[in-house]
């Protein structure tokens, strides 16, 4: 009787609620760790995160044959179609990377994406160049009108293909993370696929704590590159390493330069952008692959409060030659 | 009689209390488990013999007149059963205070970083070695076969039974790209918490299976030393369950196995030597971690594959979770493992 007691009183005692769970979502993985003074089930939680997670699927995944996205990218041009909130935002967003970019975040890259094996087919052969102009013929963003008052959208050649990738994970990131503080969550850590948002505090109050990973070209990296405290932040990373093919001695990344329509060749291998909204970290970490120092530099002029570090390829990883040999540094941006 | 009961209700009932209590705070044991079941069944039978002497209490008090000063007969049923009742709903649909209460075991406490198998993972020990299943929803599976080598000692011999000294064993699978798709065994010592008895002294799971630990943090959110919260890199493109990669997608993985077997210290892997030397090894832990680890490409028609030898965990100075590929100084280690056969089978 005196353990029931114990215990009992024990239990009502006003303990913080915490939860951690982790699944799969858009390709990847995510996990999520929260701890809030208010009482919020963990299972209706994860739950409604799911939810929401399959809502943005069904707009902006190019895997799903139903998604708003393909449904748009099989439709005729010059026709306005309607576009859902999400995938209204995100455009937003990547056409603004687009414009401030000159061009090099172009969500319209697909034609290419796949021709090199990075899409929906996998492959690990460098195409003709006569492929890839023939693909860069079906490539802009400019090609595609968004209106906002109408929440429309046109595209005005029938063979433009739209892929958010680069920012709708960071944009789903952003999403899970109103959804919480929604919720009277306060202090939590979303991570999906490495991209991040972070409120609150630990338990023992200190900041939250991301390592990011030192990338290798095996994709194979355990090592830190650095540990950054995350304090009402959102951090994204892109990186070379995951999507590589090696093919007649070089090793080819996903990370394409929507001018050239070739992989970017770069002594950088990853790169980690803090921001406010984990979406732009997102689009601004695929963009920190791509521009040197000083273009980069000026794109962040438009933004307050980013931070953005870079991690250069291990001698012996860069010695793997990444890009195009026909391509020297020079010519890309 | 009615006096032996109650004398042996009494110890029996403080070894039930007792080893409910290491296993409600403590992290699962299958030493302690089995003497709760045991002395479980012991205080039922002990009870029922009890309440068997004490038929004729429960007769007076029902047949008990209206008029009594005691409580009436419909009542003494009715409160008991509804109290009972109550524990019961709320123990079936998570009510109050049974979360309450729950969240203050090892269990609760310590979810993220226990390790328990998915649906359709099952182990089993062979003659001379242990077998590992994981089937899909689709009905697809994957077998792992362990055959012991001439060095492995299933039990080591050790002073006394509580200090663990079983070699341990992870089974786990990870994508091209380095990240943990799934964990289908760990050994019972490492499987429930970050610190275990081992070889006689206490010992993180970190520094006996380094590899598979700092692989388990991606799963876990939790990193070794507890000081990151959780990672970022190139995206993965990634799922935590093996059942997209043999159902659905023809995308290659690999198989990993890690085993350390305690107090094998050799020449080189021993610690009474600096810390800071390569071959510093914390005492009990002896030579590291070896690793084994076949790619699987399921688009193969291939159905056996043949796990290798690729390296180690490192020494106790090492452990970084990476893979130390010279073994020239493994020596009984290498002789832990005679082969390990993986089956892929598909409907």
């Amino acid at each position: 009787m005196v353990t029931i007691l114990v215990f009992l009183v024990a239990a009502c005692g006003s303990q913080p609620e915490e939860g951690y769970f982790k699944g799969d979502a858009m390709g990847t993985f995510y996990t999520i760790e929260f701890r809030s003074e208010k009482k919020v089930p963990t299972r209706d939680l994860r739950g409604e995160i799911e939810e929401l997670l399959d809502a943005f699927d069904q707009q902006l995944s190019n895997w799903r044959e139903d998604s708003w996205v393909n449904r748009f990218n099989a439709a005729p041009a010059d026709e306005f179609i309607p576009v859902p909130d999400y995938a209204f935002q995100v455009l937003n967003l990547c056409l603004e990377l687009f414009e401030r970019s000159g061009g090099l975040l172009d969500p319209t890259l697909s034609p290419l994406v796949e021709l090199w094996g990075f899409g929906t087919k996998r492959g690990s052969i460098v195409p003709d160049q006569a492929a890839i102009e023939k693909a860069l013929n079906s490539v802009g963003f400019d090609k595609l009108a968004l209106c906002p008052d109408r929440r429309a959208v046109m595209k005005r050649q029938a063979d433009l293909q739209i892929n958010c990738s680069a920012v709708a994970k960071g944009y789903a990131v952003d999403l899970i993370s109103a959804m919480l503080q929604k919720r009277g969550v306060d202090n939590f850590i979303v991570n999906l696929g490495g991209e991040i948002a972070a409120r609150g505090t630990r338990m023992d109050g200190v900041p939250w704590t991301v390592g990011v990973n030192r990338p290798d070209a095996k994709g194979h990296g355990k090592e830190l590159a650095r540990v950054i405290e995350l304090y009402n932040r959102s951090l994204a990373t892109s990186g070379h390493s995951q999507r590589t093919f090696l093919f007649g001695g070089q090793r080819y990344s996903h990370i394409l330069n929507a001018k050239t329509g070739w992989p970017v060749k770069t002594d950088i291998a990853s790169a980690t952008v803090l921001a406010s909204s984990c979406a732009l970290a997102d689009g601004l970490a695929t963009l920190a692959l791509i521009l040197d120092e000083d273009k980069m530099a000026e794109l962040l002029e438009f933004y307050d409060g980013v931070e953005v570090f870079r991690t250069k390829w291990a001698a012996e990883d860069l010695a793997l030659n990444y890009g195009n040999p026909q391509y020297s540094k020079n010519q890309n941006p | 009689m009615k006096h032996y009961v109650n004398f042996a209700l009494l110890f029996a009932f403080g070894i039930l209390f007792t080893s409910g209590m290491l296993r409600f705070f403590q992290p699962f044991s299958l030493a302690t488990t089995q003497v709760h079941i045991v002395f479980g069944w012991l205080v039922m039978l002990l009870v029922a013999l009890h309440l068997s002497s004490r038929l004729s209490y429960f007769s007076r008090r029902l047949r008990r007149r209206r008029n009594s000063a005691s409580a009436r007969p419909h009542r003494l049923i009715l409160v008991p059963l509804l109290a009972c009742a109550f524990f019961l709903a709320a123990s079936l649909l998570d009510l109050w205070p049974v979360p309450q209460l729950l969240s203050l075991g090892h269990e609760v406490k310590s979810s993220r970083i226990i390790f328990r198998p998915e649906e359709g993972a099952a182990t089993r020990s062979l003659e001379g070695g242990m077998q590992m299943k994981r089937q899909s929803s689709g009905e697809a599976s994957v077998f792992v076969e362990i055959e012991w080598g001439s060095a492995f000692d299933p039990v080591a011999e050790f002073p006394t039974p509580f200090t663990g000294a079983r070699p341990q064993i992870a089974v786990w699978a990870e994508s091209s790209t380095g990240s943990l798709i799934e964990t289908f065994f760990v050994s019972e010592e490492s499987a429930f918490a970050e610190s275990m008895e081992w070889a006689g002294n206490e010992r993180r799971r970190v520094d006996v299976l380094p590899i598979w630990r700092h692989q388990f943090t991606l799963a876990s959110g939790v990193a070794p030393d507890g000081d990151i919260d959780t990672f970022s890199g190139a995206t993965p493109e990634h799922s935590f369950s093996i059942e997209r990669y043999i159902d659905e997608d023809p995308e290659g993985f690999y198989l990993s196995v890690e085993v350390n077997a305690p107090n094998d210290s050799n020449d080189f892997y021993h610690a009474d030597q600096p810390e800071a030397n390569e071959g510093y090894t914390f005492p009990g832990v002896g030579q590291p971690s070896i690793y084994y680890s076949a790619y699987v490409d399921p688009s193969e028609l291939k159905k056996y594959y043949l796990m290798e030898l690729v390296g180690h965990g490192g020494s106790s100075s090492q452990q970084s979770g990476n893979i130390y590929y010279d073994s020239s100084h493994l020596t009984t280690a290498g002789e832990l493992i005679e082969k390990i056969l993986v089956r892929i089978e598909r409907p």
